[in-house]
């Protein structure tokens, strides 16, 4: 029988209950493991692993850094996929884990083994559905088997590609042009020549903290241009937020929780950037106290992981 | 192996060896109750009590089915299992209350009409099995002879006829409920999956015959009774949909997208001021940001969008 937690899992992030046998958010702070992603690792994979570690980064120098940086935090943002897949709280980066394969991933009806997908299911949108179940395995976007799919040096053509990926495959809304910029400017940095492409790499705080500058810069920049571009970035920003706040659940972690709140308001209501800086530096700081307490800690998600079953 | 086939199925393991219980079923879902909730789960509950009802443990049944009734206030199907296990204990009166909250929560539940007529007439209250007739007379005239449930109303009709007039071999109560056969959380998973896939190609009617079967797998699950909402508003039944999304916000209060859908609703009721409600309840919900809260948004202010 599947793991019970992945029933039902179109909803099931924001909805966490009492007792329940389908549990798949589970029970209130402090001592809950409430984090998205678990909901996407294969039985048979070590969900430790899975969240704490990651492929490593393999990415080449961009002729637009700015961008590129932005573009990989609206990498990870399930705001700009739409329909299902957004609701379930799937980003570029579920399955393309640091825009590498992900081997673990496993979602009900849409995979087939670990690490593929049926990119033509009707459950993500019609414009691509068929009636065939054929899941595919999901590339690697820095090997040249991910790097060849799409024309990459001809300008605009990865462009459309991505446009018709979130419209067409997710049925999402038309994101913005600079929205698709700064993700194609990503996309195109990753590159396997830039690393040991075998390799993994530790995932910590700062793998989101990062993200998160990375989009205040992207903000403060004329280049933003337009109102749905600064809407999906400031969102972005926010699901950054939040990831942060899954891996800091415990009761001594609240002050951290009240800050990261606080901070997405601030991003949400167009706040100063300056003081989401301010705010952003003092969240660091408390960040780094408790990183060894949090769940990035591979001990520490063990025994939360045992605890909550 | 086609999706049609996986389907195809799963919806065999609901209904093989023996007579379909299917078909019928109103708001069903659950599982996911709220920090607000009870100390239970509706779902298992459900679960429960479907297995009792196999049992013939009807006692067990009935018990189990209270609890889920409890939380699930106006689902259908969960009224209509209740009615099952007052009818195996020969408590037709009882039974016929249940089974008319069933009708009452969803019309389209010709087995709850069914039951409801013979429930009336094992309790000696012919008048009111009469007036069931007369209602699925009404439902059979409106539907005509095209219509896809026109089998299943000339069934409940029969059935209820046939209680009128037993042969003369006295019959065993229990065997009169619809057999319930074993069918696994991964069918109801399926359905409910194609469901949305359904949903999304705008295919509502067979969506909706989807997740009635997943719900009488699964029991009244949120997500369920949402689809259902949503599906059933998708083809102009608003208030079915209302119904629904009621049902589901009962058990899950915080449930994120009962929540933007029952906004959408009153912004297709015009009724402004309560889909901003629900936007500030999922902003509430949402301080990280959801789909949800962004897409009741554009409701509201389509220009923004």
């Amino acid at each position: 029988m599947a793991d019970p937690r992945r029933r039902l899992k179109l909803e099931f992030a924001a909805v966490c209950v009492a007792v329940t046998v389908l549990a798949t958010c589970q029970s209130p702070p402090p001592q809950a493991v409430s984090i998205n992603e678990l909901n996407w690792v294969a039985d048979g994979y070590d969900p430790v692993a899975a969240l704490t570690a990651q492929p490593a980064t393999c990415q080449a120098a961009s002729d637009a850094p700015a961008n590129a940086a932005a573009g990989k935090l609206l990498f990870h943002s399930p705001l700009l996929l739409g329909g299902q897949a957004s609701k379930a709280g799937l980003s570029c980066a579920s399955c393309h884990r640091n825009g590498r394969a992900n081997q673990a991933f496993m979602f009900e009806s849409i995979s087939g083994q670990p690490g593929t997908a049926d990119v033509t299911h009707g459950l993500f949108g019609p414009q691509r559905a068929d009636e065939i179940n054929n899941p595919v395995a999901i590339p690697d976007l820095a090997l040249p088997d991910g790097q060849i799919r799409v024309a990459r040096d001809v300008p605009g053509v990865l462009e459309a590609f991505l446009q018709a990926q979130i419209t067409e495959e997710f049925g999402g809304a038309l994101p913005a042009p600079v929205t698709i910029a700064s993700l194609a400017a990503y996309i195109r940095t990753l590159d396997h020549s830039a690393c040991a492409p075998d390799t993994i790499e530790t995932r910590t705080w700062q793998t989101e903290t990062g993200m998160i500058q990375d989009g205040l810069v992207q903000l403060a920049s004329e280049s933003i241009g337009s109102t749905r571009g600064d809407r999906a970035l400031r969102l972005a920003i926010r699901t950054s937020l939040g990831r942060l706040h899954e891996r800091y659940p415990q009761a001594e972690q609240t002050a951290i929780r009240s800050r990261l709140t606080r901070i997405s308001q601030m991003v949400r209501d167009e706040v100063q950037l300056l003081d989401i800086h301010a705010e952003l530096n003092a969240l660091k700081l408390e960040l780094e106290q408790q990183a060894d307490q949090s769940l990035y800690n591979p001990v520490e998600l063990r025994r939360a992981l045992l605890q909550a079953r | 192996m086609t999706r049609s086939l996986m389907i195809a199925l799963a919806m065999l393991a609901l209904t093989s060896g023996g007579p379909a219980f299917a078909s019928g079923g109103g708001g069903g879902g659950g599982s996911l109750p709220s920090s607000s909730g009870p100390s239970y789960d509706p779902v298992e509950e459900y679960q429960n009590g479907v297995q009792s009802l196999r049992d013939s443990d009807f006692k067990k049944a009935e018990k189990a089915f209270k609890r889920v009734v409890r939380v699930a206030r106006t689902d259908a199907n969960s009224h209509y299992m209740l009615g099952l296990a007052h009818f195996g204990q020969d408590e037709f009166k009882s039974a016929a209350k249940a089974f008319a909250k069933s009708v009452r929560y969803d019309a389209t539940n010709l087995d709850a009409h069914a039951m409801l007529g013979v429930a009336h007439v094992k309790s000696d209250r012919i008048g009111k099995a009469d007036a069931v007739l007369a209602t699925l007379g009404e439902l059979k005239a409106d539907c005509a002879e095209a219509c896809s449930n026109a089998a299943a109303i000339d069934k409940a009709i029969a059935d209820i006829e046939a209680a009128k007039n037993p042969s003369t071999e006295a019959t065993e109560t229990s065997s009169l409920i619809p057999a319930i056969t074993q069918a696994t959380f991964e069918h109801g998973d399926l359905l409910y999956s194609d469901a949305i896939r359904l949903i999304n190609l705008e295919r509502y009617d067979e969506a909706i015959v989807e997740l009635k079967a997943a719900e009488l797998i699964l029991g009244p699950h949120p997500d369920v009774l949402t689809y259902l909402g949503f599906a059933n508003r998708k083809k102009g039944q608003s208030e079915t949909a209302l119904t629904y999304y009621s049902a589901a916000l009962e058990i899950a209060p915080d449930h994120l997208n009962a929540n933007e859908y029952l906004g959408e609703y009153y912004v297709e009721q015009g009724n402004l001021v309560s889909a901003q409600v629900q936007l500030m309840k999922l902003e509430a919900l949402c301080p990280f940001g959801c789909t949800q809260t962004e897409e009741l948004r554009a409701w509201l202010t389509p220009d923004a969008a």
